[in-house]
């Protein structure tokens, strides 16, 4: 289970291609093939490593006015998603 | 035993043991080439297990470009940049095993030529090909059936090939055909099939079309190297292939939407 703790990152092999403000998620170890729409996929494109979930949920907050806590499950839900899904995968703590 | 399939301008040298070559040679006549830059080659090792499954629910793998299959009783490598391939499989294998590994030869090869290998039915209506493409169980086999007595370039997989400057639907061996005299047609349309209590078309959003069709791109879609010409190439085609979502019932009916449309 994720926390906002954590920092994700694509998964290995996870390729990516914008298109008309979307975002085309390709997992090819997996046969799937995800949509983001353009906040998905603005959140994805936060989804580097370098920040932790919650540093990703307040920099989304304060771009984007909205409320903090809600974010941060926004983001955490989303970021859940798509670990399971296989196109997310955790930095190690060493990292 | 030596075969050469030729499809479309892809020609593959397939060389192995008889029981396995001889039914592919005999079902694919048609397609029979003389020359060929792409060896593929099947050898019957009895060293591995007794193969336990179908060589099509073996997985594929891709290591710098080079596409593996292995599992009990299979290990088969395809290069298709060294044109070469080898499937080295228990002698209790059969010649469907061998054709899925052609297959698959065949997806790899037709993307090195800028081709591609495509999941759909493709039927031709007044000289222009319709590609009917979806998920397992949309409808594609049923379209085929539906619209007798067009031809049916295939039920299953066809090979989109640009020629003359247009692309075109190129019939291959692997699935059903009607009218195997016609090979190829010009490309009118894509069409994501939908069942649904009426008949109607509906545009297609760019980017659902794009993600369907590279889900309906076998074997080179599940290589990560290979995903970025995959997806350019797609882009080509759709500047100049429309892509629609056809909604359709269970009866011909539905050229009559095609024709009201396309003319």
């Amino acid at each position: 289970m994720l926390t906002l703790d954590d920092r994700m990152m694509p998964a290995p092999g996870v390729v990516t291609r914008e298109n008309d403000g979307e975002l085309i998620v390709v997992i090819p170890q997996r046969g799937r093939f995800i949509v983001l729409n353009g906040t998905g996929a603005n959140i994805f494109k936060l989804l580097d490593g370098r920040m932790t979930l919650a540093q990703v949920a307040r920099h989304l907050a304060e771009t984007y006015n909205v409320p903090l806590e809600r974010t941060q499950q926004d983001v955490l839900n989303f970021a859940t998603n798509l670990y399971q899904r296989g196109a997310l995968q955790m930095v190690p703590l060493a990292a | 035993m030596n075969f050469v399939l030729q499809i479309a301008h892809l020609a593959m040298a397939i060389e192995g043991p008889e029981p396995w070559v001889a039914p592919l040679a005999e079902v694919w006549k048609e397609w029979r080439g003389a020359d060929a830059s792409f060896q593929l080659t099947l050898i019957a090792d009895a060293e591995p297990p007794v193969t336990p499954r179908p060589l099509f629910q073996v997985p594929f793998t891709f290591t710098a470009g080079v596409c593996r299959q292995e599992a009990p009783g299979f290990v088969g490598s395809i290069d298709p940049v060294n044109r070469q391939g080898v499937l080295r499989a228990h002698p209790q294998a059969g010649a469907e095993d061998a054709a899925y590994f052609v297959r698959a030869a065949c997806a790899l090869t037709a993307l090195q030529e800028g081709a591609l290998l495509f999941h759909a039915t493709a039927v031709v209506h007044r000289e222009e090909a319709y590609a009917f493409f979806g998920l397992s169980g949309s409808g594609k086999t049923t379209v085929a059936r539906l619209s007798r007595p067009r031809p049916v370039l295939n039920d299953d997989l066809v090979l989109l090939y640009q020629q003359e400057g247009r692309w075109r639907v190129h019939a291959t061996p692997f699935g059903l055909r009607r009218h195997p005299e016609v090979m190829s047609a010009p490309l009118r349309a894509f069409l994501r099939l939908r069942q649904a209590l009426e008949d109607r078309l509906a545009p297609l959003s760019s980017t659902l079309a794009r993600v369907e069709l590279l889900a309906n791109s076998p074997v080179v879609n599940a290589d990560p190297l290979r995903l970025p010409q995959l997806m350019a190439l797609w882009d080509r085609i759709l500047t100049e292939v429309p892509a629609y979502a056809l909604y359709f019932r269970k009866s011909p009916d539905f050229w009559e939407v095609m024709d009201a449309h396309f003319g």
